[in-house]
């Protein structure tokens, strides 16, 4: 008997809850908050992203010591995988210019690019040819310029097809310069790991703003931060991969990022992969009202662009080149989303970012 | 990238040519002209730009539209004559005149050139004298152009630094001080510094006549990657400079300080943990119109300082989200413009006295007084 009056009365409950729910009008989902953005960034973007750079360039120092001692085809493919690897990885996270980053110039010693100079090639011959071990052994390497200590310069004695990396007696001094910068490149990544991970570190600054942390006094700016950046990874691909193929002039001296272990497309396919990763992470558009669906669906085109390009005019693979995107168009998806960021989506989720204080000048 | 010189005049002049501003009889103009109080640089809607000629209320009195963002405007009082430039690395720049809307005149920098957003013209105002970048030999050159010969090139001299930035003619007429902020850059990889590790600010003083160097100040190996960007001159002739760190956020340092000819670079007083997080960058020096308030615009961190130019004090500090352009007004007034289209006139105290916002306006980083 009790028991079927509490069925009765559960069935009457779940019935009322029932018709209360198809009664009630139906609203949007609160948006979620600026600590749910933040804390949603750093889980499923930035911190997998830093990890991922930490673990693949903890592979080169061991991938280039098999080189130098076995030099067999099995020891230089694991080597070119691990580069890959790592460039790729830094890929995803290079346009997350605060922070750890920002710090002890870890970005252009990671990566001394662009390089429209020659800077990186002329310092690496003039390193080589010194000879000088004092200047990479024990760490030295990194008091040196930045141009000789990041992947840039690695990928030159990785790729050198005059003097390539090996046992013997010539590329002694090439081997022990490699040794140095994987090693420097692996301690780099460590370090962006650590920075990010530690307590106290750069997640918990995001996480734990307020009147005591010194750069987020509120949940707003950490995830203003993180539009920053959005934005920053969409210029960064419009201006520096992009726009020099624009022009004549231009695209005939220009060498895209890792061009001479044929990376650039790579490059450049991991960029956005790491946007698209970081924009959903976001989710800015749930944002938006009604009245600005178009945002979404202007978005969502020039997504489609920016995925099924190669970055250099090309298609994202052979079964689609008929359709490849022109770099034109890539450039103008790329610029138009950074520009519905900043004038709507950034907007709608009460954060905008002020126009002059994106980059200063 | 390298903008294609004669698309960007093509396209600049076609954008001036359909605005219906510029088509006031001389009549209306002068009129028109006689309401301008402050120019800018600014962005309308999401990617339209162009300066502004506006009254002392925000009133647009004149908008002559750009094809890219601009940067700073050189004035020439007696003449009525400026000059938008485009911002580093742009290669274009548009002469107009405050006073008659008749049609403005772009001119582009050398194939081998690039400007970096500022310029000033001799007191004499034939001569046009804009910061610019050697690409191929990575040095800063300030550009010489003949004005009455149509913004003409005719010659150059070295900024004895990398990165020129904001130049003034000092009140001599005959010097010019420059602000180099250390950093390469080159069209063709977009606003990417190239240098951060090897920066070389400086705080140079031309002879204006010869190139020939009068002074250069430098900072301590320390304080390398404190880009000097902006200046402003005080009564007394000492040049005041607001600056951008390019180093670690941890390890920010003051950003405003002064020199002089004969004076080397001196940081404010206020050590930084004291001091107000102004976030690393200066984006706007102007003084007061007696010359005694210094007043630092910091976008970043939506503050403007201001500063007793005897002492080097910060008298107050006011609050405005994306502040940049600021320029001195009456006594101790300042009016201070914004990337959210607000223009705002206040004490040097930071008592704001009125303010206007324009619907659909992003202020550009500099805002000049006329009149």
């Amino acid at each position: 008997m009790t028991k079927t009056l509490n069925t009765a009365f559960a069935n009457l409950a779940f019935a009322t809850a029932l018709a209360a729910l198809l009664i009630a009008p139906v609203s949007a989902a609160e948006p979620q908050s600026h600590y749910t953005l933040v804390q949603s960034a750093l889980e499923k973007s930035v911190l997998p992203g830093f990890e991922a750079l930490s673990k693949n360039a903890a592979r080169l120092p061991d991938a280039v010591a098999a080189v130098c001692t076995k030099g067999d085809d099995a020891a230089r493919d694991n080597l070119a995988s691990a580069f890959r690897d790592t460039v790729l990885a830094w890929a995803g996270v290079e346009y997350l210019r605060f922070g750890p980053l920002a710090d002890g110039g870890r970005r252009e010693r990671m990566s001394f690019w662009p390089d429209p100079r020659g800077i990186m090639n002329r310092q690496l011959r003039q390193l080589i040819t010194s000879g000088d071990a004092t200047v990479i052994d024990g760490g030295a390497l990194a008091k040196q310029s930045a141009a000789v200590q990041g992947l840039p310069a690695l990928e030159v004695l990785i790729t050198g097809k005059d003097a390539p990396l090996g046992p013997g007696e010539a590329a002694q001094f090439r081997c022990k310069l490699a040794t140095a910068i994987a090693g420097n490149v692996k301690g780099l990544a460590q370090e962006l790991t650590e920075e990010w991970n530690k307590a106290d570190g750069w997640k918990d600054k995001m996480l734990r703003p307020g009147s005591d942390n010194g750069t987020y006094k509120e949940p707003q700016e950490a995830a203003s931060e993180l539009v920053k950046a959005l934005m920053v990874g969409f210029q960064l691909v419009a201006d520096s991969e992009v726009k020099p193929r624009l022009d004549a002039k231009t695209a005939a001296n220009f060498i895209g990022p890792f061009a001479k272990s044929g990376l650039t497309k790579d490059y450049f396919k991991a960029g956005i992969a790491s946007l698209d990763q970081l924009y959903i992470a976001m989710a800015l558009e749930s944002y938006l009202t009604d009245d600005k669906v178009w945002v979404k669906n202007w978005v969502g085109g020039a997504w489609r662009t920016l995925k099924a390009s190669d970055g250099a005019g090309g298609a994202i693979d052979a079964a689609s080149k008929d359709n490849a995107p022109p770099a034109q168009k890539v450039f103008d998806m790329a610029s138009g989303i950074k520009k519905l960021v900043a004038a709507e989506l950034s907007v709608a989720a009460g954060l905008t970012v002020g126009f002059n204080e994106l980059d200063g000048d | 990238m390298a903008i294609d010189r004669r698309s960007l005049l093509l396209g600049t002049l076609a954008a001036v040519g359909c605005q219906p501003a510029l088509r006031l009889t001389g009549a209306q103009a002068a009129e028109a002209a006689r309401d301008v109080a402050f120019v800018s640089a600014a962005k309308r809607g999401k990617s339209a730009f162009s300066v502004l000629l506006l009254s002392a209320n925000g009133g647009i009195v004149r908008e002559i539209p750009l094809t890219a963002r601009g940067h700073d405007v050189a004035l020439h009082g007696p003449s009525g004559h400026a000059v938008v430039f485009a911002r580093r690395p742009g290669t274009f720049a548009v002469a107009f005149d405050i006073n008659r809307a008749s049609e403005p005149q772009i001119f582009t920098a050398r194939d081998d050139r690039h400007f970096y957003g500022h310029g000033a013209f001799s007191n004499d105002g034939r001569l046009l004298y804009v910061s610019e970048n050697d690409i191929p030999g990575a040095r800063g050159v300030v550009g010489i152009y003949d004005v009455l010969a149509g913004y003409k090139k005719i010659g150059e001299h070295p900024s004895h630094g990398l990165g020129p930035h904001e130049i003034i003619l000092l009140r001599d007429g005959k010097t010019l001080a420059i602000a180099n902020g250390g950093l390469d850059t080159v069209p063709e990889a977009g606003r990417e510094n190239l240098n951060l590790d090897a920066m070389e600010p400086s705080l140079t003083f031309v002879d204006c006549a010869t190139g020939e160097l009068k002074a250069k100040h430098t900072l301590a190996a320390e304080l390398k990657q404190l880009s000097i960007r902006h200046i402003a001159a005080d009564t007394n002739g000492l040049i005041w400079f607001g600056a951008q760190w390019e180093g670690a956020p941890s390890e920010t340092p003051q950003l405003i300080g002064s020199a002089g000819l004969s004076r080397g670079l001196k940081l404010i007083a206020p050590p930084v943990t004291e001091a107000p997080d102004l976030k690393g960058y200066i984006g706007s020096m102007s003084a007061s119109l007696d010359g005694t308030i210094i007043a630092a615009s910091a976008p970043k961190a939506g503050r403007v300082a201001y500063l007793d130019a005897a002492s080097g004090a910060i008298k107050a500090i006011s609050d405005l989200k994306d502040a940049c352009g600021i320029a001195g007004e009456h006594d101790d007034t300042f009016a201070a413009t914004s990337g959210f289209g607000i223009l705002r006139h206040e004490h040097a105290g930071a008592k704001v006295i009125s303010e206007t916002t324009l619907a659909d306006i992003a202020f550009d980083n500099h805002l000049r007084r006329w009149g």
